[in-house]
């Protein structure tokens, strides 16, 4: 046989070749792209859900009634019922339950829909270990509560056996005052359980202890084993605060600050300088002069107080936040004149603006400024035991005051001015912290984003320093040794 | 609804488009797949994997060629990736040591019908079967071969001429049985 031949003809007919796939691979094609349509889905769903966790969080924390839920273990909504229940007994004097050590008296019945005949128990259990209170539990006739849907549990549907509906009635001898409605695990066992400091009975009365019963048949016997109920007078105590993170530091610095940038703009009424033997002759009374910044550095201190606070339980997180104040000096010259027309008139005679630098004078501002500002910083702690941080901060505040002198060694002595505007600022940090004990230290960078030195014009000034900090922790929790 | 019209909405997921674009081309892909494969199960399980794919990256067609030679390129990586990852197919797929063994009573009772000459390619071990189709009959040339199935160029040719050697005689046998038989009943 030729082999192209048998080549073409093999290529023509496997060409050609069709099969008619079964109806259920397209059926399987529609499944897996719906799969994958929900995974996508469940992807954003992820993206979004650290969002939604925090926002639950938030909510649960700040909702009031976190602490009077009720739950019934097998039962989808017991919250909505027992507080309709709750509702209902408002009218409840909260004497009757308010009950005294070894002498407390609460009458529970349980309602099961399968019994005909109601059976009361009227043993009263003997006091618990704790030697707290006594409960009674009594079988309510059937129908005095309205029944939820029964759903049958896993454990139901597994040996095909009807769910059986319960209710514990917390109640005062023959009236009943709320209810605890539960789905037995099995038709002879109920199960329902009272969380913690729930509510049962009016808002001020509280059951504190957790209330666990099983009811098997009979109910009453293995109640008295199980059940430890503590009514008690008055609300539920709160649960201990768990000892916080957060520390308190507070702090003190020096640094070194250099006010760097764009020039300023100087304009002041020369005019109204007429003492001292210096009046303006240009003409209109008003003269301006260009300054341009001659960078001086300038001393500061800085005093502050943190708080700093792990993010959750990390270890190598935390956030700060903390108020600052510092006072900074600085010292400005300046050098160009823009407007060569302006002619100073001393006692000496006219000069020329021009001779006048000429003749050694110069315009400085002096000054000091305080400056309170908050700080928000994110530390990253290089080691577990938090001794080694790096520290990056935003800070804004305002400067309090401010003041500025202009020497003029020719012809004037200092002249007092005013001429700082005082403004807002906002800048950022970073730093190194090193915080073997409760004392530390760090070297921080500062940052200027926007000026508060400007000298009655608009020209933005930043301003940068380098700081070398002293911390002290107030907290005592502070440190992991 | 004409191609255009039915890629852009298979490009919005739109599940009507898809399932025509599926009726479409679902038969000629079986074939493909099922040359590929041992039985008829397998064949529709990539032809479910390479749909998929071909849903889910649809983007990707710029329409440069005939959608059918697309769709036939992500069957026949479909079913090279399925080979390679079933255990019944790994065995066959190492091309080194295969030895190319056939029943020929099984060749022989086939009818050789399209469909025969198709399960005559099935016959061979999977890693000739997978290199004969490459080669023989979707017209790759042996490096784009040896670079799908990471092996060599030397590898793949001869694999594909001893392939194609093994199927010309039970094609031969095939014809000598039917004339004999025919001429037999004269």
């Amino acid at each position: 046989m030729d082999m192209n031949a048998f080549d073409d003809n093999l290529k023509n007919r496997a060409g050609g070749f069709r099969l008619e796939p079964r109806k259920e691979v397209w059926e399987r094609v529609e499944q897996e792209l719906n799969s994958r349509k929900r995974k996508r889905r469940l992807v954003w769903f992820w993206w979004f859900a650290p969002f939604l966790l925090a926002g639950g969080a938030v909510w649960f924390s700040q909702s009031p009634s976190n602490n009077s839920e009720m739950a019934a273990v097998s039962t989808p909504k017991p919250i909505t019922s027992l507080k309709k229940d709750l509702e209902l007994n408002k009218s409840i004097p909260s004497e009757i339950f308010q009950t005294e050590d070894n002498k407390n008296e609460i009458s529970g019945t349980t309602t099961r829909s399968k019994k005909e005949t109601t059976t009361k128990n009227t043993t009263p259990f003997t006091p618990s270990s704790s030697g707290k209170s006594v409960v009674l539990l009594k079988r309510s006739p059937e129908g005095e509560f309205p029944q939820p849907p029964a759903i049958p549990t896993p454990v139901q549907e597994a040996k095909n056996v009807q769910p059986v509906q319960d209710s514990l009635l917390i109640s005062s001898e023959n009236e009943p005052k709320a209810k605890i409605e539960a789905i037995p695990v099995d038709s002879a066992v109920t199960t329902f359980r009272v969380k913690e400091g729930t509510n049962i009975l009016k808002p001020d009365t509280t059951i504190i202890s957790e209330l666990t019963g099983v009811f098997p048949e009979p109910a009453e016997a293995i109640i008295k084993d199980t059940l430890t109920p503590v009514p008690i007078p008055g609300k539920a105590p709160k649960k201990d605060k768990k000892p916080s993170k957060a520390t308190w530091i507070v702090l003190a610095g020096a640094g070194i600050h250099n006010h760097t940038g764009k020039g300023i703009t100087l304009e002041k009424s020369m005019a109204d300088y007429t003492s001292g033997g210096l009046n303006n002759n240009s003409g209109n009374g008003q003269g301006s002069t260009q300054a341009l910044e001659s960078p001086e550095p300038g001393l500061g201190v800085m005093l502050g107080i943190e708080r700093s606070q792990p993010f959750g339980k990390s270890k190598h997180w935390s956030w700060v936040g903390g108020l600052h104040y510092q006072y900074q000096s600085f010292k400005v010259s300046t050098g160009t004149l823009i407007d060569s027309t302006l002619n100073y008139s001393t006692d000496r005679g006219n000069v020329t603006a021009a001779n006048y630098y000429k003749a050694g004078n110069s315009q400085q501002q002096k000054g000091s400024q305080h400056r309170v500002h908050l700080l928000a910083a994110v530390q990253w702690h290089m080691d577990k035991k938090q001794h080694w941080t790096w520290q990056n901060g935003f800070y804004g505040g305002i400067v309090l005051s401010s003041d500025y002198l202009i020497p003029q060694k020719f012809p004037l002595s200092w002249v007092p001015s005013e001429g700082l505007t005082q403004k807002g600022y906002t800048g950022i940090e970073t730093g190194f912290l090193f915080r073997p004990s409760k004392w530390g230290a760090g070297v921080f960078g500062q940052y200027n984003l926007s000026n508060s030195l400007k000298i009655n014009g608009p020209a933005p000034q930043y301003w940068r320093g380098i700081e070398l900090r002293v911390q002290y922790n107030l907290s005592s929790n502070s440190l992991k040794k | 609804m004409d191609e255009k019209e039915m890629l852009r909405l298979c490009r919005k997921d739109d599940r009507t488009a898809q399932e025509t674009l599926y009726r479409l081309y679902a038969p000629e892909m079986l074939g493909v797949c099922y040359r590929y494969t041992k039985s008829l199960d397998d064949a529709e399980d990539v032809l479910q994997d390479g749909f998929v794919k071909v849903f889910t990256q649809i983007g990707q067609f710029r329409g440069d060629g005939a959608l059918a030679g697309w769709i036939r390129r992500i069957m026949v990586t479909t079913a090279i990736s399925y080979l390679r990852r079933h255990n019944r197919y790994r065995n066959q797929m190492d091309f080194d040591s295969q030895p190319l063994h056939v029943a020929v009573d099984e060749v022989a009772t086939s009818k050789l019908q399209t469909a025969e000459l198709m399960d005559l390619v099935r016959k061979l071990p999977a890693g000739y079967q997978t290199v004969f189709n490459l080669v023989g009959i979707e017209g790759y040339d042996h490096t784009e071969v040896a670079v799908m199935l990471g092996i060599s160029t030397q590898t793949s040719r001869s694999q594909y001429s001893r392939a194609r050697a093994q199927l010309m005689k039970w094609v031969e046998e095939w014809d000598e049985k039917i004339t004999g038989a025919v001429s037999n009943n004269k």
